[in-house]
């Protein structure tokens, strides 16, 4: 972003610009817009208006992102000829071979676990954060505390990453219960 | 006299009621069983068919509220099962290829090395209702004939296949009239709402066997990957109850992080679920996910967490979880 473009965006929070020329620009530019976001959060902090409630981070572009990311249309891959196509090694590699067979077992608990990544993401994020800056210039904690009840639950790191290793369970056993029915069907 | 002779009226009235009622309760028993039987013996085609014909069908698979996806099935039939070939291609998304050969599946995919398992059947084609002795289910199942339409540009019969405990999914299979071939499977739920289907699109009379053979026959395939038999099995738990026909099918132990989940299949050739014991709890005490007729249910326990999948309602499910028992004091921790 250009420099110009800060400069004037900070003379408009001042209140020292009334072009109107910049809030459109601004009203255009996405990266603008998280710029002027953040020079609030970065003055409320600074005067110590800082508060929880009055700040929600806006996680959910990230959300849109990570399941716009995720392969639910999957996408053609290069197509290899069907001489091409690798016969695997006798390595009993099972499970990695099985991953990705069963497409409907990939879905399982989908929304679930893209939620619980964004909060734990989010979440250690703000550990280190924690752990750098330490002296309180800008008390940013507050705010982290907020962010965790996305599914409506105040929730620990211990617990997510049992939540987390439950649903890789379920998911192990999905896959299971798929091959044991190939394995035994008559 | 004239009451001797009324009274042998009366009763002459009564019985010729009683013949009529008894007439009707014959015939409509007799009708009844016969339907049942022309059910019966219409998905026992089915089943030989669907096994023994060689066809092409494209059809079409979707669970409730997703997405549909397509597919091409080709089938070479035989009587003996290691004779069958069979492919499945996904007309969509990366170009999957699933081919039967030999009892043998083999899995072929663009993004992945292929590989194979032994497996006498493509389960991503028809589901296992359509693969069995409907005589045997006959104690458990009710087939109802629901009468004639059209589908795939031909006549069909539907069955419905119903379990008598009602403690089951439901199934309502379109047979095809001419060569019993299945033309679509609707899986219902206990509000009969459809939560899975398979709906054949076209069946392609000009299916050229001999040159799918050919490509089958000349296909190089991947190796097996063997599945070894397990021999110190956590025999810690059984099922106080199942639902009536279920038997057990397979009993080994998965491992997850280092330590073993004592897993158990069971099927009543119809439906399947998996029961799975493991120390490690989980957070939440109870945890349900349906997706399309697949129902995923994990409970905590005393110590351990169970887990079941199958397809199956969850009232099943949840009284199957209710009555795993452990089998000896000296098991449990």
């Amino acid at each position: 972003m250009q420099i110009e473009q800060k400069q004037q965006l900070s003379l408009l929070m001042d209140g020292e610009l009334t072009d109107q020329h910049v809030v459109e620009m601004v009203s255009h530019d996405e990266s603008l817009q998280s710029c002027w976001h953040r020079y609030h959060i970065a003055r409320d902090a600074m005067r110590g208006e800082l508060h929880g409630s009055s700040l929600t981070l806006d996680i959910t572009k990230q959300v849109a992102m990570a399941i716009a990311d995720d392969d639910l249309y999957p996408q053609l891959t290069e197509q290899p000829s069907q001489s091409e196509i690798s016969i695997p090694k006798a390595e009993n590699l099972f499970w990695i071979r099985m991953k990705d067979i069963m497409a409907k077992v990939s879905q399982i608990g989908l929304a679930a676990c893209v939620t619980l990544a964004i909060i734990a993401g989010v979440q250690y994020h703000q550990g280190q954060s924690d752990d750098v800056s330490g002296a309180p210039t800008l008390n940013t904690i507050p705010m982290g505390v907020n962010v965790a009840p996305v599914g409506g639950i105040q929730q620990h790191n211990d617990q997510q990453l049992l939540e987390k290793r439950q649903y890789d369970k379920i998911r192990l056993l999905v896959q299971d219960y798929e091959l044991q029915k190939r394995l035994n069907a008559r | 006299m004239n009451f001797l002779y009324s009274l042998i009226k009366f009763m002459l009235k009564q019985s010729n009621n009683f013949f009529i009622t008894l007439f009707f309760i014959f015939f409509s028993a007799s009708v009844m069983a016969e339907e049942t039987h022309d059910a019966l013996s219409l998905l026992n085609k089915m089943t030989k068919a669907v096994q023994t014909r060689d066809y092409q069908i494209h059809f079409i698979a979707q669970d409730k509220d997703q997405y549909a996806t397509t597919f091409e099935y080709n089938h070479l039939g035989a009587d003996k099962k290691e004779n069958i070939n069979a492919q499945l291609l996904y007309l969509e998304g990366p170009a999957k290829e699933i081919i039967l050969h030999n009892n043998t599946t083999s899995y072929f995919q663009p993004d992945s090395p292929s590989f194979s398992i032994s497996s006498s059947r493509i389960t991503e084609a028809f589901p296992d209702v359509i693969y069995n002795d409907f005589n045997s289910l006959a104690n458990i199942y009710d087939f109802i004939l629901l009468g004639k339409t059209r589908t795939a540009n031909r006549g069909a019969q539907l069955v419905k296949v119903i379990a008598k405990d009602k403690d089951r999914y439901s199934y309502v299979i379109w047979i095809d009239d001419e060569n019993f071939l299945p033309l679509r499977i609707d899986l219902l739920d206990e509000d009969n709402d459809i939560i899975n289907q398979l709906k054949v699109v076209d069946l392609d009379k000009e299916f050229d066997a001999k040159k799918f053979k050919n490509y089958i026959d000349n296909r190089t395939y991947p190796i097996l990957l063997s599945i070894e038999k397990q021999n110190n099995l956590l025999d810690a738990w059984r099922l106080a109850w199942l639902p009536k026909g279920f038997k057990e099918i397979a009993a080994y132990n998965v491992n997850f992080y280092s330590s073993d989940i004592a897993t158990k299949l069971f099927s009543d050739g119809v439906f399947s679920f998996t029961v799975n014991v493991s120390l490690e709890q989980a957070s939440q005490l109870n945890q349900i996910i349906q997706q399309g007729g697949r129902t995923i249910f994990s409970t905590n326990m005393g110590n351990k967490n169970i887990i079941i999948i199958g397809n199956l309602p969850q009232v099943t499910i949840e009284k199957i979880a209710q009555n795993i028992v452990e089998k000896s004091p000296e098991n449990s921790r």
